[in-house]
């Protein structure tokens, strides 16, 4: 035994009386923190959470069937009080397969509901027009992350175990595609959707001169602006929309707040930084924005793409960023996540794709942030052209399908008319932007946003995320270089140099590895 | 008719046709069958891949092509790793990952251990909350600890101000984001390695303290000159397992910062992972990992050697 009897008694007296003093008072001192002076600011002063007006759908699923918010009442400002956690979803139950029919593998990298809602589409397949196709679809699951599909994509593929249908982004597409990943669809396919689909969604999916599949979605931009916010600090958005970038940065400059020891407790200006997608949404960002300065981030005419980060366009973007965030403060680069200041309305304004107002303003936003959102589309710095940019993922065929036909079957079903089933998933259960021609928006949209993307979407002035090689690599580089900026780490100067340099070098070593 | 000693005849028969004669042949080349096995599933599924990992290392490859294409390259992959300021600055990362997870995971550790056998009442409780965070699941730790770091409404910040502390940024500061990161690995570890100290320091025999008392050591010089001694081939042990467990960190780094901000907290796995499945660089990433498994290789001899002979030298 180790225990001396005189130690024993020393330690435990010390030992009590410690244990005592840590038991009570960092609970205490927590418990006061969250409920009293210390803690962040909740409820306003006097100020009740005010419950919702309009019920919150209970799943997506219900998204679809309920008619939007009303508008025609002046939106209550937004609770504080954090939505509760969604209890887990069980799995939906696969059909049984039916004799005589092949099996395929297609996997997604949906969570439930979203999944469950899916898999009712898939058993609705497999029940009906499946035997006919002598098809039976197996629906699986992986987890998605910023290169979580690619390790599975690539070890499965090599073990042989990979899926015969794709649903894939336009991130990995390029490289993937340059590696004989996939199959293009029969010319007959190409046709349909060439005629079908929007151009520049028709256009991300295009390797080799050939259209390698259906875009199930588009992802364009705009700038989602809380109206109500900005009503707090005297702008009326809607009645004087911002004409220029200079109007941008005074409106972003006007709406920041901090409280009295300096932290930032409002964000003119919310900023991709850090984690949770911050590299890609930084990059489609700068594909947009830049593109309305005036010059293509992206120059893919030559054997190697060129990024261009140097011309005066791109270094309009750049310096609008740095004064943005170093020069004003008005960033919210010090607050967290991007999609998290949004939907905790601590930030005025956002540039986001399509997907973010359902998939956080309505799924994870306070009661309310829906009716205060006002879509602004993207500009050029004087404000006389405004235009879009398109994201898409893909319906694709694996290249070493042992079923091609069956697989562009059922491909077929999921994404052509009259029914448009992908298409009508993707608009109703996430709230993404068609990339069918005149396929009406989500219902889910407010009218504002509504018109807001389909006036951009109709400019000229349309551009598209790089279908180039070397991708992914461009994110993560144009991330860790954005955070650099934002933080003030790099002058524009700096950014513009280093930035150049990495993608040049990331360039070569792409279209070099092959 | 067949008697039961027939088959063991038998058996050692065909053993003496092969040239295993006697008893302690027999038994030898029992012992042999048995660990043979152990050595066989030790080479498929370790030292095979390890063998085709230094392979990769010396071509090119993108990780999708079948691996015949592969162009031999020699060293060219470990030349563009030691000159890549990259490579370089997450080694030095890992190092400082290593170290100062090392002293808080250990140094707490072992407070804690030596609290918890020191009092004789609630020990089972103590013990049993000081090791919870360790069953609790790395990924869902790690996404607590983003939540809570949050820099306007986050209550690390909320308590830091209601003591009168200036808040953090924490994870979203360069400066902070890796001892933000490190506070959570040792907060989840600690009641691990304060288990295996405790096993260690309940092995140091009553006889030792009670001699050191009668020849009238205090607390401090009875802990540093009998426990400590007592206890050090344990603590190789311990040392060996903590640094090469942190050196190869990546999932927490994965998802509380994925390397950000701005590259602050890129540690070399979290690199070798972009490096194969983002830049498709599988041979890169084989090469990264070969320098990986040297360094841990090199720290492992080094520690035992170092450590072994001041256990030795106590004894």
């Amino acid at each position: 035994m180790t225990r001396d009897p005189l130690q024993r008694s020393l330690s435990r007296r010390r030992l009590l009386s410690s244990a005592v003093m840590i038991a009570g008072a960092v609970p205490l001192a927590f418990i006061a923190a969250c409920s009293g002076g210390g803690a962040p600011p909740a409820a306003k002063p006097g100020e009740a959470p005010k419950p919702a007006e309009a019920p919150k759908p209970a799943a997506p699923a219900a998204a679809a069937q309920s008619t939007p918010a009303p508008a025609a009442q002046a939106p209550t400002p937004a609770s504080n009080v954090l939505q509760p956690t969604p209890t887990d979803i069980p799995l939906a139950t696969p059909v049984p397969q039916a004799g005589g029919t092949t099996k395929l593998l297609m996997r997604v990298h949906w969570t439930q509901p979203y999944y469950n809602d899916f898999q009712a589409i898939i058993n609705d397949y497999n029940a009906t027009q499946g035997p006919q196709d002598k098809t039976y679809i197996t629906l699986e699951r992986f987890v998605a992350n910023q290169a979580g599909p690619i390790a599975t994509f690539i070890a499965d593929y090599q073990a042989g175990t990979q899926e015969d249908i794709y649903h894939l982004d336009d991130n990995n597409f390029p490289d993937l595609a340059a590696r004989k990943f996939f199959q293009a669809p029969p010319k007959e396919i190409q046709e349909y959707i060439k005629q079908n689909f929007l151009e520049k969604a028709v256009e991300s999916g295009i390797w080799d001169n050939q259209i390698m599949g259906y875009p199930t979605e588009n992802q364009p931009h705009v700038l989602f602006v809380n109206k109500a916010l900005l009503k707090e600090v005297g702008i009326d958005v809607v009645a004087q929309p911002p004409k220029s970038w200079d109007d941008l940065r005074r409106m972003a400059k006007e709406a920041t707040k901090k409280d009295a020891s300096g932290q930032k407790t409002q964000a003119g200006w919310i900023t991709p930084f850090g984690y949770s997608g911050y590299g890609q949404r930084a990059m489609a960002q700068r594909v947009l924005w830049q593109f309305m300065a005036g010059s293509p981030l992206v120059d893919s005419s030559g054997p190697v793409p060129k990024w261009d980060v140097t011309s005066d366009a791109a270094r309009q973007w750049t310096e609008f960023l740095y004064n943005i965030h170093k020069v004003d403060g008005s960033g919210s680069q010090d607050m967290g996540g991007d999609d998290v200041v949004w939907f905790q309305r601590k930030g005025a304004m956002i540039t986001h794709d399509a997907y973010g107002l359902v998939f956080r303003v309505v799924r994870r936003g306070q009661p309310g942030l829906l009716e205060e959102q006002h879509a602004i589309p993207v500009m050029s710095p004087d404000g006389s052209k405004t235009g879009n940019t398109s994201r898409n993922y893909h319906f694709l065929i694996s290249q070493k399908t042992k079923y091609p036909e069956l697989a562009w079957k059922f491909s077929r079903w999921m994404n052509e008319g009259p029914d448009f089933r992908m298409q009508k998933f993707q608009t109703e259960q996430f709230g993404f932007v068609p990339s069918v021609k005149s396929y009406p928006m989500p219902s889910i949209y407010p009218e504002q946003i509504k018109n807001a993307f389909t006036e951009s979407l109709k400019q000229p002035s349309q551009t598209l995320f790089p279908v180039i090689k070397g991708v992914p690599r461009a994110i993560t580089i144009m991330g860790d270089k954005h955070d650099a900026l934002v933080l003030g780490q790099l002058s524009p100067k700096e950014f513009t140099e280093q930035l150049d340099t990495e993608l040049k070098a990331a360039m070569k070593e792409s279209y070099d590895t092959l | 008719m067949a008697t039961v000693a027939e088959p063991a005849v038998a058996q050692r028969d065909l053993l003496a046709r092969i040239g295993i004669r006697g008893l302690a042949a027999r038994e030898a080349a029992f012992a042999y069958s048995i660990v043979g096995v152990i050595y066989l599933f030790f080479t498929l599924l370790v030292f095979g891949p390890l063998l085709l990992a230094l392979y990769v290392s010396f071509t090119k490859w993108d990780g999708l092509a079948p691996l015949g294409e592969a162009r031999f390259v020699g060293i060219d992959n470990y030349l563009l790793l030691f000159t890549s300021e990259r490579f370089l600055v997450s080694l030095w990362h890992d190092f400082e990952w290593t170290y100062k997870a090392y002293i808080g995971q250990i140094g707490i550790g072992l407070m804690l251990a030596l609290i918890v056998i020191n009092i004789s009442r609630y020990q089972t409780l103590a013990r049993l909350i000081a090791f919870t965070p360790f069953i609790l699941p790395i990924v869902a730790v790690s996404i607590l600890f983003t939540i809570l770091m949050n820099p306007v409404w986050g209550v690390f910040n909320a308590a830091l101000s209601f003591v009168g502390l200036p808040s953090s940024r924490w994870l979203n500061d360069p400066a902070t984001a890796m001892d933000a990161a490190v506070l959570m690995i040792i907060w989840k570890y600690a009641g691990y390695y304060m288990i295996l100290f405790i096993t260690a320091l309940l092995a140091v025999p009553q006889e030792y303290y009670d001699a050191a008392h009668i020849d009238g050591a205090g607390p401090l010089q009875t802990f540093w000159y009998i426990t400590i001694p007592t206890i050090l081939p344990a603590f190789v042990f311990i040392s060996v397992i903590n640094v090469i467990g942190n050196l190869q960190v990546f999932t927490p780094i994965f998802v509380m910062t994925q390397g950000g901000p701005n590259r602050a907290t890129e540690v070399v796995v979290l690199l070798m992972y972009n490096t194969a499945f983002n830049n498709f660089q599988y041979s890169v990433a084989n090469a990264m990992a070969i320098v990986l498994f040297v360094i841990i290789l090199v720290l492992t001899v080094v520690q035992m050697k170092v450590l072994k002979r001041g256990a030795a030298a106590e004894e």
